[in-house]
């Protein structure tokens, strides 16, 4: 008969095999950082260096050197709110890249005056294949254009000017904003330049806004001067600056529940007193078989 | 039966429970990979998305860049068509494109240079200068000749592009076809108008008459430090300088910094503070100054790279070099920059996992308290990090780390108290373990181990067992007596003579051990010749002993 310790001893690898495949497999969801297909942010995590955080509860006190990628594509809570705003009015670099998700809840939250729109940035003329996918050439100038004489964005919408806002990129004179997304541009809808990327301050930290977050998702790197664009925008948190993309707020499938579980378990495991804990049972452990033989040995 | 059947559970229960396993092991996989019904498209995948751009949109564009180079704005014109090289469009289209723009730049610098000497010749006329005017006139009357072959090809560029784009079967008030239409009307003002250069270029008299019909020229003169501060005022002076016999009225300067206003001022000669937004990044930047166009005054525009800086600033901080925990570390400093001293700015503090927060005075003076507590990861070297973040946007952030010596009395007294406590567990467990049986322990026969407690009874002194086991009771009970080692229940006579022979000089007990274990264990009878040797043997020992004493 198989003993009860063999038994447990099965579900215990049988749920180590699970937990390892799980770990290791690729998301498949939109902005997703373990996703390494065109739509996710494998590549962007791996290059740039971004750290992946489960809760903007776990953003750091002391924000400066320090930025946040962040793609609200789920409404933030009250709780996230506050701590937004803490980590920018403390001098952290929020990256707020939204197009047609919960941004607006988030400038809200910080007290600036710009929005994102809600309708589609279409250009027939200056784009990339598809006029939903614009070329962006009017790039205005300062430290985040350096080096950058295109943008390539993909189903985007644009920002309303505000005066606190530092606009940073503009859409072309061609384009124009398809609010019923037939293609065409109809009599009553706005005709471009529209802004598309702007800076504005908060406290002492800085919000940089962007109304696309496909512009870092694998497969857009690659196109017109994105890469470099990336790299100036999380190049303010400083030379030696820590760069974190926000998980919480991203479109989650049953993977990706899964796999934040498995993170936290990690994180839980890490905390330093569970650690000393299995350090002393590591040590402990051994000892006491020893001493254990050694007074079984005649 | 009930053997086969306890066989057959033993050979199929193992291959069963790893089969159960894989099985529950899938089933889960197989949920958490199902993929969550997609919504609405978030984007479209750049390699495989239809192509669907729609050219014919670039006509609106050339009917701007037309505009503006025949209403004199050739700078802005040319820097149009320049950027249209950059459209989207289909590789048969591209080629067209480029034809066209690289000739609509010529023809604009065309226009731009015959307007330059149309107005130099002009000037030197009415001054009276006409020999000088000569080579200018003649230039001019080439460049209109080659701006007029130009403007052909332009044109049949133009319809080219039309036709591949298919722009006359769009409706008749769309768009795109009004200003494909617009462009061919811009190209025959251009025509008269490069005709009018070469009619005027052959007639002196009459070019002095239209010299003085051209619209004003405007130039501009901007000067501004190459180094300002964002949120710092800073000083722009200059002038703008019109070509005319009179100033115009209410035209506006427009500075633009990064094209976004940041400045309107009259034009004519100015003097202004402008204060630059605290958002503005520091680095390179572009300030850029417009004047529109009034009825014959042209517009200007002129532009100058400015860099934005921030100030470093001074961190001075005192702290104590080390620190008993739990307790409070009491860090006081002060921030300056060459501004003055840093008023407002958010000062932090970390050692460790704690964090404090203060501002600075209207002295850039700081002080603040951590409250360490007794956190068991707190101590030896730590970093004590003191972060500086101004409100002002013009001076930087700045940082000061520091070392500092952290004693934790919950880490010591966990020591103190832990250390002794394991020694003590290990003491216990090592006399248990000397004192308890050991597993395999027998309790002794009669034949075996002899008890020490009481005399044995001998139940015939004179038979030769009987004597040799007296003999050796005897020596026994004499090397305890000078070793002090006591013979324990559990040890055999073997183990105990090893244990005495260090402090025995001979090997007599030794001998007389074997001999005792001998006549002990062995079935057949004992000899006399035994007897006389344990007796020799114990005589021995007696000599060994009081030689040892002695």
């Amino acid at each position: 008969m198989l003993s009860s310790r063999f038994v447990a001893a099965a579900a215990a690898a049988g749920v180590i095999l699970v937990a390892g495949v799980l770990w290791v497999s690729p998301s498949q969801t939109d902005f997703a950082p373990s996703n390494w297909y065109w739509d996710g942010l494998r590549s962007a995590v791996r290059e740039f260096n971004l750290t992946p955080l489960i809760s903007l509860g776990d953003l750091p006190l002391t924000p400066s050197e320090t930025a946040l990628v962040l793609i609200p594509s789920l409404p933030p809570s009250r709780a996230d709110l506050a701590a937004l705003k803490a980590y920018v009015e403390n001098g952290g670099v929020l990256i707020l890249m939204n197009d047609f998700g919960a941004g607006n809840a988030v400038l809200t939250g910080l007290g600036v005056g710009a929005r994102f729109d809600d309708r589609l940035l279409v250009d027939p003329l200056f784009s990339h294949r598809s006029r939903r996918l614009p070329r962006i050439v009017d790039l205005l100038g300062g430290p985040l254009a350096e080096g950058v004489e295109t943008l390539v964005l993909n189903n985007a919408t644009v920002i309303s000017e505000d005066p606190g806002l530092r606009i940073v990129a503009r859409s072309s004179l061609a384009s124009f904003l398809d609010a019923n997304r037939n293609g065409q541009r109809d009599p009553d809808e706005p005709k471009g330049p529209f802004a598309v990327a702007g800076l504005a301050r908060v406290g002492v930290g800085r919000a940089v806004l962007i109304s696309d977050p496909s512009i870092v998702v694998s497969g857009m790197l690659d196109l017109g001067d994105n890469r470099r664009f990336v790299r100036n925008v999380l190049g303010l948190a400083g030379p030696d600056g820590k760069v974190f993309v926000d998980q919480s707020l991203l479109p989650r499938a049953p993977m990706d529940v899964a796999k934040l579980a498995l993170v936290r378990g990690r994180a839980a495991l890490a905390h330093p007193s569970v650690s000393f804990a299995l350090i002393v049972a590591v040590l402990a452990i051994p000892l006491l078989l020893l001493a254990k033989s050694q007074e079984e040995t005649p | 039966m009930r053997a086969f059947r306890r066989e057959a559970y033993r050979n199929w229960s193992l291959p069963a429970l790893l089969a159960a396993v894989l099985v529950v092991s899938a089933i889960v996989l197989a949920t958490v990979f199902s993929r969550v019904p997609p919504g609405p498209s978030l984007h479209d995948d750049p390699v495989t998305v239809p192509v669907d751009s729609d050219p014919t949109a670039i006509f609106e564009l050339y009917l701007i860049a037309a505009s503006r180079l025949t209403s004199w704005q050739f700078v802005e014109g040319r820097r149009l068509v320049v950027e249209l090289s950059r459209a989207g469009l289909p590789p048969e289209l591209q080629s067209i494109v480029e034809d066209v723009n690289t000739m609509l730049v010529k023809e604009g610098s065309i226009l731009e240079a015959a307007d330059a000497w149309l107005r130099e010749a002009s000037a030197l006329i009415a001054s009276g200068n006409v020999d000088e005017a000569g080579p200018l006139l003649r230039q001019l009357e080439q460049y209109a000749a080659r701006g007029d072959i130009l403007l052909d090809q332009i044109t049949q560029g133009i319809r080219l592009l039309g036709q591949r784009a298919n722009v006359e079967a769009l409706p008749a008030d769309a768009p795109a076809r009004h200003a494909y239409e617009e462009v061919q009307r811009l190209a025959a003002r251009a025509r008269a108008l490069l005709s009018a250069y070469r009619a005027l270029s052959r007639d002196p008299r009459s070019l002095a008459a239209a010299g003085r019909l051209l619209p004003y020229a405007t130039r501009i003169d901007l000067s501004v430090p190459s180094r300002v501060y964002a949120g710092r005022a800073f000083q722009v002076t200059g002038k703008v300088r019109e070509e005319a016999p009179a100033p115009s009225r209410g035209r506006v300067l427009t500075l633009l910094l990064d094209k976004q206003v940041i400045a309107e001022l009259p034009a004519g000669a100015f003097r202004a503070e402008i204060t630059l937004p605290g958002a503005m990044l520091p680095g390179r930047h572009m300030l850029v100054g417009t004047v529109p166009t009034q009825g014959r005054y042209l517009r200007a525009r002129t532009e100058q790279a400015i860099l934005i800086a921030q100030a470093r600033p001074h961190l001075s901080v005192a702290h104590p070099a080390s620190i008993v925990v739990p307790g409070q570390l009491m860090v006081s400093g002060k921030a300056v920059s060459e501004f003055g001293p840093v008023v407002g700015a958010l000062v932090t503090a970390q050692v460790g996992p704690v964090v404090t927060q203060t501002r600075t005075s209207t002295s850039g003076e700081f002080r603040l308290a951590l409250s360490l507590t007794g956190r068991l990861g707190l101590v030896g070297q730590e970093t004590l990090s003191i972060q500086l973040l101004p409100t002002e946007s013009w001076v930087a952030a700045e940082r000061v780390d520091a070392s500092l010596f952290v004693v934790n009395l919950f880490s010591v007294g966990l020591l103190a108290l832990g250390i002794p406590s394991v020694a003590a567990v290990l003491v216990r467990a090592r006399r248990r373990r000397t004192q308890r049986p050991g597993p395999h322990a027998v309790a002794p026969s009669k034949e075996d181990v002899l008890t020490l407690q009481e005399p044995v009874r001998v139940l015939s002194p004179t038979a030769p067992r009987e004597r040799i086991l007296a003999a050796y009771l005897a020596a026994l009970a004499q090397v305890e007596r000078a070793t002090g080692e006591r013979m324990a229940p559990s040890t055999t006579m073997r183990e105990f003579a090893r244990q005495v022979r260090a402090k025995l000089k001979g090997e007599a007990f030794s001998q007389m051990t074997e001999i005792a274990e001998l006549i002990l264990y062995s079935p057949h009878p004992v000899s006399n010749d035994y007897v006389e040797q344990a007796l020799h043997l114990k005589s021995l020992l007696e000599k060994e002993i009081a030689g040892a004493v002695l």
